[in-house]
């Protein structure tokens, strides 16, 4: 199947149809877990309404670190296979990753100020949030600053295969350090803690958001490959 | 015909140690760089000592990592136009044992003799004797890491249009588990703790970059040789 997909010309004959019906699916999700969360669920006992800014800002912060996880995927199947589909992946993630974790880091501020009376604490989740949001950043401007585009590949592969040591801390900094931020509530060895009526916004959210990120994806990849068809025309054309 | 490893070590040490001799400007730029931030701090904080108390050694460890960022990402980048490089990758020694001796001549030849600095500046900023023994420890033990990964950054880099730009984004995320440790062990002697747990950590995160780092220096070199 990876074998099949991984011809350009197959991947956009295998996206054609089923293209549209995502950007639908994202759009459909999103709303309904919009009137959900912010109309149809209860308030939290301690937080009142701003509970509400979790069903966004919970999205962004999964979406951010679970895409810088697929541009290492991407980025150890280019070192391995050299294949240079794999390369165009992962560049079309790194900007989207960027623009989820800025907002993650966004959105939580919003929500820090009136909860826990800062807009900023150098606590261990906060902290590796924010170091996450450099690695894209250094991931972007190494893969772009080459003369060639295409030279700036394989460094910022290996660069993003080295952030990857970011991910745990990100995730079990709540567990292993004393943080300001709450320890986590869905992912958890005896199930998720969370109220089942937050839980459902929440899930519709989350799967509003995958299919959002796939779209949006889909679109930035399509752009690369047009960009390197017409970069090529213009070798040939010398 | 035979290696004699002895021999191609000598040379490759008396090879770095002259380059950075003929460099001695690098070294002088850090100075005045080092001296410049801690200037500037005492202006801009105040002069009353019970602010800078707070800060002092913070400003001492600024002032050396700032000093040696701008160096940091240049291991490589004149051996790279000189040609070095793909000398150094046809030779007989592997690439990764050349990259490990390089840093560690760096890091004696340029890094170590900023310790004689750390005293002097502590004491114009009344830091305490214990203290100041223990930064110069974390200091020596720590730069060997920060060289390593000043390592992975250049070589990461070689063949950009715009050096300056991107490596202290590349070098600062992956340098924060030597200052974590290397604080950890300063707070500990403030408070009377023992120091020594966060000592090893530090030792045992310098330790896993000098096992990871020419390994990945060296590939990349490979990739910067091979466009």
């Amino acid at each position: 199947m990876i074998n099949y997909l991984a011809n350009p010309n197959r991947f956009l004959n295998f996206i054609k149809p089923i293209e549209f019906s995502i950007g639908v699916f994202s759009f459909l999700f999103i709303f309904i877990g919009l009137y959900l969360s912010l109309i149809n669920s209860p308030e939290d006992y301690q937080q009142g309404d701003t509970v509400r800014i979790m069903y966004i800002h919970v999205p962004f912060a999964w979406f951010a670190s679970f895409l810088y996880f697929s541009i290492s995927i991407a980025s150890i199947f280019f070192l391995i296979w050299k294949h240079p589909f794999a390369d165009i992946i992962a560049r079309s993630i790194a900007p989207l990753g960027l623009i989820f974790s800025i907002l993650t880091i966004l959105t939580g501020s919003l929500w820090g100020k009136p909860m826990w009376g800062t807009w900023w604490v150098w606590d261990a989740r906060l902290t590796s949030m924010l170091i996450l949001c450099i690695f894209y950043f250094a991931y972007i401007g190494i893969s772009n600053a080459f003369p060639r585009k295409i030279d700036g590949s394989k460094p910022a592969a290996i660069l993003a295969i080295v952030g990857m040591v970011n991910l745990p801390i990100i995730k079990f900094s709540v567990d292993w350090w004393n943080t300001l931020h709450q320890p986590a509530s869905i992912i958890r060895f005896d199930g998720p803690s969370i109220n089942q009526e937050m839980l459902l916004p929440l899930i519709i959210m989350l799967l509003g958001f995958l299919f959002m990120s796939i779209f949006i994806i889909l679109i930035n990849i399509k752009t690369n490959l047009i960009y390197k068809k017409y970069q090529s025309e213009i070798l040939k054309l010398g | 015909m035979k290696i004699n490893f002895k021999n191609i070590l000598i040379a490759l040490i008396e090879k770095e140690f002259k380059s950075y001799l003929r460099s001695i400007n690098n070294f002088m730029n850090m100075i005045v760089f080092m001296i410049a931030i801690i200037l500037l701090f005492p202006l801009t904080v105040g002069p009353s000592e019970e602010k800078l108390t707070l800060v002092s050694n913070a400003i001492v460890w600024i002032a050396l990592i700032v000093s040696i960022i701008p160096t940091l990402d240049k291991i490589y980048i004149s051996d790279f136009k000189n040609g070095w490089l793909e000398q150094y990758y046809y030779s007989p020694l592997l690439l990764e044992i050349i990259i490990l001796i390089k840093c560690f001549v760096f890091w004696f030849f340029l890094i170590i003799p900023l310790t004689i600095f750390i005293p002097i500046f502590s004491i114009l900023l009344n830091i305490p004797f214990l203290i100041i023994f223990w930064n110069i420890i974390i200091f020596a033990i720590g730069s060997l890491g920060f060289c390593l990964i000043g390592s992975i950054c250049s070589s990461l880099t070689l063949g950009t249009k715009s050096n300056n730009l991107i490596s202290p984004l590349l070098i600062l995320p992956l340098a924060i588990p030597i200052f974590i440790f290397g604080n950890g062990v300063i707070e500990a002697v403030k408070s009377n703790y023992d120091p020594l747990p966060n000592l090893y950590l530090l030792i045992t995160v310098c330790l896993i970059l000098l096992i990871i780092s020419p390994l990945i220096s060296a590939y990349s070199i490979k990739i910067a040789l091979t466009k």
